[in-house]
C-alpha cells in the first residue's frame, strides 16, 4: 500500500471538551498517531487551597456539569474520611439513590446524543429528530427527563447538587415521591428495552475491534461497586487500601496533553462502564444481564467501542437498584435525620466513587481548623488518556484500506465510545519538567 | 390544567434583567382569577419550554436592551424573535427550543405564545438587586399591556 493520509481533526466534536487527532500516514507508513488533549488546564486542586472543610464540596462539583453528583459525593466521602465520619443507613441509600441518578443522566446522554448519531448514519442528534428513528430519539429523551428529575428530586437540582452535605442530607424526598419515582422507574423499563433494540438494529456499525489491556474498577462483596468499593485491577486483582491509590495509579505528564495520563501494571489501563462491567457482571441485575445478551456483550470485553453497550446496560441496572433503595427506603420509614455530629481534625482524607465515565477519587489535606492545605483529584478521563492512544496505535492499521473520511469517522467513534469529559481531566500541568 | 399561563423572566441579582419577575409579582395582586397561573422564571430556552408546554396561551413578559426606547414596553411576534443561539453555549434561545419541539413533533405547544419585552438601557454585568428609575416606571405599563393580552 502506497497510501498517503493526513488527518487532523480539530477538535472532536460529540464530547465534552477539547481534543485532537492526529494521524499522518507516508507511503502507507504510519508516521504520527496522537490523541491530543488541548483544553487549557483548570487548576481546582490550587484553587482548594486555604478554603475551609465546608467549602470543598460546593467547589469541586463545579468541576463538572455531568457528575457534579459524582464529584460531590467524592468530596464528601474524602471530608468525612478525614473526620471519622459514619453516614446512616437512609443517607448510604440515599446516595446510592444519587449515583444511579446520575450514572443514567450521563449515560443516556452519550448514548442517545453523542453516540446514537454515529450509529444511524446522521451527523448530530438535531436531524434524528426529522428521521425515521424520531420515535427512538423521543424514548431517550424521556429517560433522559427521568434521570434529570430523579436527580432533582433526591438532590435538590438536576445538576450540582444542594442537598447532598456533609454526614447526611439538608433534605429528604417524601414517601409518596420516592413511589412514584418507583412508578416512573417500573414503566421505562420498557422504554429503555425498546431503545436497547432499536440500538441492537444498527450495532453492526461498532467496529469489531480488540485491544487486550487493563480495566480498573472499584468491587465490593455486596453489590455492583458505583458508591463504595476496593480499587480492583483485572491484572492484579483487589487493592484494599484505599488511601494509597497512589500505589495503582501512576499519573505522568505527556507533551502532547494539559491532562496528566495515567498507568498502573501495563503502558495503559481502561476505566468507566466496561471496565466495571469486564469487573463486576455478575452483580448485575437479571434484566440488564438480558441487555449484556442481547449484544452478545461478555465479560472480559476488549473491545473499547462496546464501552456505549456497558453504559447502556448499566442503565438497566441503575433503574433496577434504584427500585431496590426506594423500597428499603419506605419499608424502614423515611426519618427527619440531623446530618452526623463530627469534630474538625487535622489529617487526610480519601473519597473514591464510580462516576460514569469511571473511576474518581478525591484526597484531601486539613490543618487543625478544617482548611485544605492539600488537595489532589484524579479523574477518570484522565485515566483513559493513555488507553486511547494505545488503541489509536493498534486501531489505525486495520483501517488504512478505508477513505479518509471513514477512517476519520471511526477515529472519532473510538474517542467517543470513552465517552471523555477532557475539561474534567485538564486539572492539574505540572510545569516542573525538565526539558531534555 | 389552566388555560393561560404568565410567565416573568429573568434574573433577581442582574439589575434591570429582573423587570419581567417584577411585573409579575405585581400582577399577583390584580389578577384573582384561579384559572389563570403566574410564574417567575430564573430560566430560559427549554425550561421555558417546559413550564407552558400543554397550556392555550402563554404571555412571557421579559427585557430586552434597547437604549433607545428604554423603559418602553412591546410586543414581540415569535417570528420577530432572535433566531441565533443563545448566549449560553450550555443553552438554547427560545426560538430554537420551539423549533426542536415542533421537529420532535410536540403537539401541546400552546397556540398563542405572546413575548412582552420591556426595553432596558443596558445589560448589567455587575450583580445587583433593584431597577433602574427608567425601567422601574415601565412595571405599570407592563401590566395594562399584560392585562390587555390575557383578556384578549
Amino acid at each position: 500500500m502506497s497510501k498517503n493520509i493526513s488527518i487532523n481533526i480539530e477538535h472532536v466534536t460529540r464530547v465534552e471538551g477539547h481534543g485532537n487527532i492526529i494521524l499522518n500516514v507516508r507511503k502507507g507508513n504510519i508516521e504520527k498517531i496522537e490523541w491530543q488533549v488541548s483544553e487549557a488546564p483548570r487548576f481546582f486542586e490550587v484553587m482548594l487551597k486555604g478554603r475551609n472543610y465546608w467549602e470543598v464540596q460546593p467547589i469541586t462539583s463545579r468541576i463538572c456539569g455531568i457528575c457534579s453528583i459524582g464529584h460531590s459525593l467524592a468530596s464528601l466521602k474524602a471530608v468525612e474520611d478525614a473526620f471519622g465520619i459514619k453516614i446512616s443507613e437512609q443517607t448510604n441509600a440515599l446516595r446510592h439513590l444519587a449515583i444511579n441518578a446520575e450514572n443514567m443522566q450521563s449515560h443516556i446522554l452519550h448514548i442517545g446524543y453523542l453516540t446514537a448519531p454515529d450509529l444511524f448514519g446522521v451527523g448530530s442528534v438535531i436531524p434524528l429528530a426529522e428521521s425515521k428513528h424520531r420515535d427512538t430519539l423521543l424514548k431517550i429523551v424521556k429517560l433522559h427527563r427521568l434521570a434529570n428529575e430523579m436527580s432533582d428530586l433526591i438532590c435538590g437540582r438536576t445538576i450540582h447538587p444542594l442537598t447532598l452535605i456533609i454526614g447526611g442530607f439538608s433534605k429528604i424526598p417524601s414517601r409518596k415521591q420516592l413511589l412514584e419515582l418507583k412508578k416512573r422507574l417500573i414503566k421505562d423499563r420498557e422504554t429503555l428495552r425498546e431503545v436497547a433494540s432499536a440500538i441492537r438494529k444498527v450495532s453492526d456499525k461498532l467496529p469489531d475491534f480488540k485491544r487486550e489491556t487493563e480495566y480498573i474498577a472499584l468491587s465490593t462483596d455486596v453489590e455492583y461497586a458505583l458508591y463504595d468499593g476496593d480499587i480492583t485491577s483485572t491484572d492484579t486483582g483487589r487493592f484494599k487500601d484505599h488511601r494509597r491509590y497512589r500505589d495503582i495509579i501512576e499519573e505522568y505528564i505527556v507533551p502532547q496533553s494539559t491532562a496528566k495520563y495515567a498507568k498502573h501494571n501495563r503502558e495503559s489501563y481502561m476505566v468507566g462502564a466496561l471496565a466495571r462491567f469486564n469487573i463486576n457482571s455478575r452483580q448485575l441485575s437479571s434484566n440488564a444481564l438480558d441487555i449484556a445478551d442481547l449484544f452478545e456483550l461478555k465479560p472480559i470485553c476488549y473491545n473499547p467501542f462496546m464501552n456505549t453497550i456497558a453504559q447502556l446496560v448499566e442503565v438497566m441496572h441503575n433503574i433496577d437498584d434504584s427500585i431496590i433503595w426506594i423500597d428499603k427506603l419506605v419499608d424502614d420509614g423515611l426519618k427527619e435525620e440531623k446530618p452526623v455530629d463530627f469534630k474538625v481534625r487535622e489529617g487526610r482524607g480519601v473519597g473514591i466513587v464510580e462516576v460514569p465515565r469511571g473511576l474518581l477519587i478525591h484526597d484531601y489535606t486539613f490543618d487543625k481548623k478544617g482548611r485544605c492545605i492539600k488537595a489532589n483529584c484524579i479523574i477518570p478521563t484522565n485515566q483513559n488518556h493513555a488507553n486511547i492512544q494505545k488503541d489509536m496505535e493498534a486501531f489505525v492499521p486495520t483501517i488504512l484500506d478505508k477513505t479518509k473520511k471513514e477512517i476519520e469517522l471511526s477515529l472519532e467513534m473510538l474517542v467517543r465510545a470513552y465517552d471523555p469529559c477532557i475539561s474534567c481531566s485538564t486539572h492539574y500541568l505540572n510545569i516542573d519538567f525538565k526539558e531534555t | 390544567m389552566n388555560k393561560t399561563i404568565i410567565i416573568g423572566v429573568g434574573n433577581p441579582i442582574l439589575g434591570d434583567d429582573a423587570v419581567g419577575i417584577e411585573v409579575v409579582k405585581n400582577l399577583r395582586n390584580k389578577i384573582s382569577n384561579p384559572s389563570i397561573d403566574i410564574v417567575e422564571a430564573y430560566t430560559g430556552g427549554f425550561n421555558l419550554l417546559d413550564m407552558f408546554i400543554g397550556y392555550e396561551k402563554a404571555i412571557i413578559i421579559d427585557a430586552i436592551v434597547s437604549a433607545d426606547s428604554a423603559g418602553e414596553v412591546k410586543k414581540i411576534n415569535l417570528n420577530e424573535l432572535p433566531k441565533n443561539h443563545s448566549w449560553n453555549p450550555h443553552a438554547v434561545s427560545l426560538y430554537e427550543a420551539l423549533r426542536l419541539a415542533e421537529k420532535l413533533g410536540e403537539d401541546r405547544i400552546p397556540k398563542e405564545i405572546i413575548v412582552l419585552a420591556v426595553m432596558i438601557p443596558s445589560i448589567q454585568l455587575e450583580f445587583r438587586e433593584g431597577l433602574s428609575s427608567i425601567v422601574r416606571e415601565a412595571i405599570p405599563k407592563a401590566i395594562d399591556e399584560t392585562l390587555r393580552e390575557v383578556n384578549n
